[in-house]
């Protein structure tokens, strides 16, 4: 059996010309190459999900973290997958027509974010540049048309690797910037009204003192009404770690799983890489006599 | 340079490249820890500062249970100073501590109304208890990355170069945690 295929494997090799030989030669060493760079990536990514621990929300540390939640959607407003119309937090849609073969129609990806919610908070999920990992993959055929799907679906589990970072939320006195400005320009929008509150010297014009006046009106009655509504508000978000070598995950397959599944694909890139070599020395030691 | 030295230098590059992405892995697990640890030493650096307020504020009221507020500072004293000597079982003793004089000062209190209707005390009172979830939480942050490091330092291959370099097993932190502020039961709902 091995006889035969060293045989068959010296049959080939011989048979190839000198131009032709270089260029399977270059595309083994390419794959050989490639497959130890992809396993090295993948054992480090593993070793990475498997050493970071998971962190709760409302306590976890700015930087990079580990965090395992259900998917909600923002404000509650779930997306929906063009074509099979699913309601879903995230989407990647393929619809192909046949023809010769099965041609892309239409693709899209969801950019939006959406919320992990692990039970002691929420953060805002970035999967615009992450890894979108999806458990739930469907792909049907009507007629000549051939849809793919992959959705993350409201309240399933998700795991996600990335940087965590909180925004502190506006001050009181930024609350009262805004609220004044826009207070103001509700004013404006009646200028007969705003004439008859303000103009106090009745020259039909709202000058400098006037509107001073108009602004410290607005401060008070924003104040008044904020004055017990003011709570400092936090929001969670996860983007892409600084650390550029550290990957940003979101999957809605468990952290094990993953692991397991990068340690597969880690065994098969080194029988890639073992297979690929052994056949470049193969050939080097077959045509010695171009070397 | 023959076939064979190729061969060899080529899987000699390949194993290199492992034990520095083993050997990084390593550092990172304990910078993780170390990592966990200064973010538990922020949440008691903060309330290292309010305990003061706290007590001072009790003082003039719990004139019969100075020796709780006693309790408190040398409790205090006590984590102060296994923090600063990065003394990890240490902490857990001190902390355990630390949360049970709390809880006896809470629960004193009860029997002060003018002290429960004071406000200072009251917002000390809610961050100090904030601050304790915090840290417990913080601490199974910490707990679970001593657990992972001290797991992975036992596998093979990581032991080979886990012992040639003095990667150690790490201490967990230990403390009972005790609820400091009587639960809210919503008779509505």
């Amino acid at each position: 059996m091995i006889d035969s295929l060293i045989d068959f494997l010296i049959g080939i090799t011989l048979s190839f010309d000198d131009a032709e030989f270089v260029w399977v030669m270059l595309a083994t060493l390419l794959v050989c190459f490639g497959s130890v760079i992809a396993l090295f990536g993948f054992i480090r990514h593993g070793r990475i999900m498997q050493d970071t621990p998971t962190s709760k929300i409302r306590s976890a540390s700015q930087g990079f973290v580990q965090l395992e939640g259900r998917a909600r959607s923002l404000d509650d407003k779930p997306l929906r997958v063009p074509g099979s119309g699913r309601e879903c937090v995230w989407f990647d849609y393929l619809i192909e027509k046949k023809g010769k073969d099965w041609e892309e129609v239409a693709r899209d990806t969801s950019i939006y974010s959406f919320y992990v919610d692990d039970g002691t908070g929420v953060c805002a999920v970035d999967p615009e540049v992450g890894k979108v990992i999806a458990r739930k993959k469907r792909v049907w055929v009507v007629g000549d048309w051939r849809y793919t799907e992959q959705i993350i679906a409201e309240n399933e589990s998700v795991y996600c690797l990335g940087q965590f970072e909180t925004d502190q939320g506006g001050s009181k006195a930024e609350v009262l910037k805004i609220g004044v400005r826009v207070l103001l320009n509700q004013w404006k929008q009646d200028r007969q009204k705003l004439l008859q509150r303000f103009d106090l010297n009745g020259d039909g014009d709202i000058d400098m003192n006037e509107w001073n006046q108009a602004r410290q009106a607005a401060m008070s009655q924003v104040k008044s009404a904020t004055a017990n509504d003011y709570v400092p508000t936090q929001h969670h978000n996860l983007v892409a770690p600084f650390n550029k070598s550290h990957p940003y995950i979101i999957s809605s397959i468990p952290q094990g799983e993953l692991t397991s599944r990068y340690q597969r694909y880690a065994f098969g890139l080194l029988g890639l890489f073992v297979v690929s070599g052994a056949y470049a020395v193969f050939m080097t030691i077959v045509r010695r006599d171009l070397f | 340079m023959t076939i064979l030295e190729f061969v060899v230098a080529a899987l000699a590059l390949v194993i290199l490249i492992y034990t520095v992405i083993i050997y990084n892995g390593l550092i990172r697990l304990k910078n993780n820890v170390a990592r966990a640890f200064a973010n538990i030493e922020v949440l008691l650096k903060q309330r290292h500062t309010e305990l003061p307020l706290l007590v001072d504020v009790c003082k003039g009221y719990m004139v019969h249970e100075q020796h709780v507020l006693l309790a408190i500072t040398e409790a205090r004293s006590r984590v102060h100073s296994a923090q600063e000597k990065h003394d990890v079982r240490g902490l857990g003793q001190a902390e355990t501590l630390m949360r049970t004089s709390l809880s006896q000062l809470f629960a004193r209190c009860e029997a002060y109304p003018d002290l429960k209707a004071n406000e200072n005390f009251l917002a000390l009172q809610e961050r100090i208890s904030q601050l304790e979830d915090a840290i417990a939480d913080r601490r199974e942050i910490f707990n679970e990355s001593v657990r992972l490091n001290n797991t992975r330092i036992q596998q093979v291959p990581d032991v080979v170069l886990a012992r040639s370099f003095g990667f150690g097993e790490l201490a967990y932190l230990k403390f009972e945690t005790v609820a400091l502020l009587p639960v809210k039961i919503n008779l509505k709902s």
